[in-house]
């Protein structure tokens, strides 16, 4: 398989989520780095011809481009050797994987909004509902012994959900309300291979 | 929200937009204001504020600063980058930020594998005073372990730094530039108030270096500010105080102990814990 | 009102691991360190004012995420890396809170609190954290359980609130965290499975005295 290039952007959580799922799988991708903020890169003509939203992750192999970060992380975790154990391939996975998309979309808003004061009012409350709702879940999961989103080993939905966590106190939400994800958050930590970001503490 | 009543921190000059920004509102001080172009107004009594065009900035300042905006005689120099690293909103008091930007002893804990890394966690001895004729913070002499200390450097060795700061709410660093070691790197870091606990840090670089495309440059110093953004967003207090036993400093803190000093001197309220009272955590 | 109060489930601070709760508007971190027996202190590293929550247990230490000054169990500060030869003066310590460890759940308590309470082992439910005063949350619970269980039965009124309702025996502590926030730490018999087939039940009761406390506010 050849190497793909995944155009990412240090500070934004989907470009983590795909960085931390190629090292945990172990898939070989080339870094590209895209001036953001304040280059605003991602709305530039030549940007836009590869990625019409505007939007980083971008993970380009030849003449396959993926813009759609779950797509990303799954392809991902096709092409690495350790990758095969993270495929979403039970329906319970998906769900998790589209929450993640959909649901917990408003804490990378939240904390756009709270970084770059790009105003969006309305974000981090939704956000914080979505992670009560994944509070919960990880919570049965906890006590059924399982000690991911759907099952007892990680998968990529996890890891599309962890950065909404992790960095959810770059917009003011404290981990104190949410038990089962701080442990399910070190567990992920804890994992071989593990990469970080900035806004998370690097714990030796 | 109202305007603070701090005579220092109003006769200052604040970053409040970038030049050509498209016309908004923004909090100085505790007060919104309305730009407009290279106009800024008090949105509640519509009055003007002075403001000044600086290293691509609008500066502007409620009161009559005594002083125009501090110089960086690198921005003369013709052959150096001038590489601007965006704005960054902080849940921070900005002093707070200052004296995070002038701490090394962080390094290997908080920027590990970048600016530092253990068992390297020495701050050797350096000096650091309140020089009178400029009436700014200096900390020279000093070093530190770094694993990789520049864009362009992947090899760990020590760096030689200085630290100035030019007026309350803005800090340089000089470092010894890689690639000439006869010249200094320079990188400031530039504060809007925007509350005693809510900050936009703009950091700016003038560097030495023909080598790194711009984009690396900025991601460089983008990690590295995120990475201090954790940190100074959970201290607590969120304000700076500036009473000698609040905190415990050790000879590490020398630059810190200045800072504080310098400003208590000067009677600074805004930001710090003799500040007005603030709502829910002090 | 004893001078204990339960802050968190015993399980959610495994060993080796560090939690920030709050009490009353006061944050407390919480640790626990490779042998087993939880510490509670003032969540501020007395150096530079960092939240001791965010740091991390090495060598049964807690160690400051920003400049890595290390605590000991005893409180005191034992290494400072920035000066790595420094004998620490034993002045420089984390400031401790009382705690303990009963019926499945961390107290703590200011210096005069006295003895802890003495309860049985319990099972871990989960800390449900709710956005009303605690007096609220308890009158609630005390007067239907958790939605959609059926009856409930008081079994007097202890350090914990103890009931019966749909087959569980249910014993529940709480923290108040501020005038419209706190804690309901739940415990209860039953297996690991059963346990988790009431955690919809508890978000149920977070979403109703929401409903509730809105209502109470408009
Ligand atoms: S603030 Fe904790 S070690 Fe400096
Ligand atoms: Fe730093």
């Amino acid at each position: 398989m050849s190497v793909p290039v995944l155009w990412t952007y240090d500070l934004d959580e989907a470009c983590y989520a795909a960085r931390l799922t190629a090292a945990l799988a172990g898939a070989e991708v080339t870094l590209r780095a895209v001036d953001v903020v304040p280059g605003a890169e991602t709305g530039s003509a030549a940007f836009r011809a590869l990625s019409p939203m505007g939007r980083v992750p971008v993970l380009v192999d030849g003449k396959v481009v993926l813009t759609q970060t779950e797509a990303i992380l799954t392809d991902l975790a096709r092409r690495g050797e350790r990758g095969a154990a993270l495929l979403p391939d039970t329906p319970e996975a998906l769900d998790w994987l589209i929450f993640a998309a959909r649901d917990l979309s408003a804490a990378g808003r939240a904390r756009a909004a709270a970084l770059f004061g790009t105003g969006d009012a309305r974000a981090a409350g939704e956000a914080r509902a979505a992670l009560l709702v994944l509070e919960d879940r990880l919570t049965a999961q906890g006590l059924r012994g399982a000690g991911f989103v759907a099952g007892n080993t990680p998968g990529v939905a996890d890891l599309a959900l962890f950065p909404g966590f992790a960095l959810s106190r770059d917009w003011g939400l404290g981990h104190e309300a949410f038990p089962a994800l701080r442990l399910w958050a070190r567990r992920i930590r804890m994992l071989p291979g593990f990469v970080g970001m900035p806004g998370l503490p690097a714990f030796p | 929200m109202t305007l603070t009543t701090d005579p220092v921190a109003l006769n200052d000059w604040y970053p409040v937009a970038g030049l050509g920004a498209a016309p908004g509102r923004t909090l100085l001080l505790g007060q919104e204001i309305e730009i407009d172009g290279a106009a800024v107004r008090r949105t509640d009594t519509g009055a003007a504020l002075a403001t000044r065009e600086k290293w691509g900035l609008l500066f502007a300042s409620f009161g009559a600063p005594e002083r125009e905006i501090f110089d960086m005689a690198e921005a003369a120099e013709p052959d150096r980058r001038f590489v601007p690293c965006g704005w960054f909103t902080l849940r921070a008091s900005p002093l707070r930020i200052v004296e995070n930007f002038l701490d090394m002893a962080h390094f290997p804990f908080v920027h590990t594998g970048i600016l530092g890394d253990e068992p390297h966690t020495e701050v050797p001895e350096y000096r650091s005073e309140i020089r009178r004729d400029v009436d700014e913070v200096w900390a020279t002499n000093c070093t530190f372990f770094q694993s990789q200390i520049a864009a362009t450097e992947s090899a760990g060795d020590f760096v030689q730094l200085s630290y100035r700061v030019p007026t309350p709410f803005s800090v340089v660093l000089y470092r010894v530039c890689p690639s000439a070691p006869d010249r200094l790197d320079a990188i400031a870091l530039l504060m809007q108030p925007m509350t005693e606990v809510l900050t936009r840090a703009i950091p700016l670089m003038w560097l030495v270096d023909d080598r790194s495309s711009h984009t690396e440059l900025v991601r460089f110093e983008q990690v590295i500010f995120l990475q201090d953004k954790i940190i100074v967003e959970n201290q607590r207090p969120l304000r700076l105080p500036l009473e000698p036993r609040a905190e415990i400093p050790t000879r590490a803190d020398g630059s810190s102990i200045a800072y504080r000093r310098w400003l208590k001197e000067k009677g600074l309220r805004f930001g710090t814990t003799a500040g007005a009272p603030l709502a829910g955590t002090a | 009102m004893s001078g204990w109060t339960p802050v968190a489930l015993a399980a959610d601070l495994p060993p080796g691991t560090v939690a920030g709760v709050v009490l009353r508007s006061e944050e407390i971190v919480l640790w626990r360190d490779g042998a087993g027996p939880p510490h509670a202190w003032k969540d501020r590293c007395p150096h530079r004012g960092m939240k001791l929550s965010f740091g991390f247990v090495r060598r049964d230490r807690l160690v400051c995420l920003y400049h890595g000054w290390e605590y000991g169990a005893d409180t005191r500060c034992a290494l400072i890396p920035a000066h790595p030869d420094l004998d620490v003066p034993e002045t420089i310590r984390a400031t401790p809170w009382q705690v303990a460890e009963t019926g499945g759940l961390l107290w703590v308590g200011s210096r005069d609190a006295g003895q802890p309470p003495d309860l049985p082992e319990a099972m871990p439910l989960r800390s449900l954290f709710l956005d009303a005063p605690l007096d609220t949350a308890r009158t609630r619970l005390r007067s239907g359980g958790l939605p959609g269980l059926g009856e409930v039965d008081l079994i007097g009124d202890g350090p914990l609130l103890r009931f019966a309702q749909g087959g569980h025996l249910f014993a529940v502590g709480g923290h108040e965290i501020g005038p419209a926030a706190c804690a309901l730490h739940l415990t209860s018999d039953g297996t690991a499975a059963a346990r988790a087939a009431l955690v919809p039940a508890t978000a149920a009761l977070r979403r109703e005295v929401r409903a509730q406390s809105r209502g109470a506010a408009a």
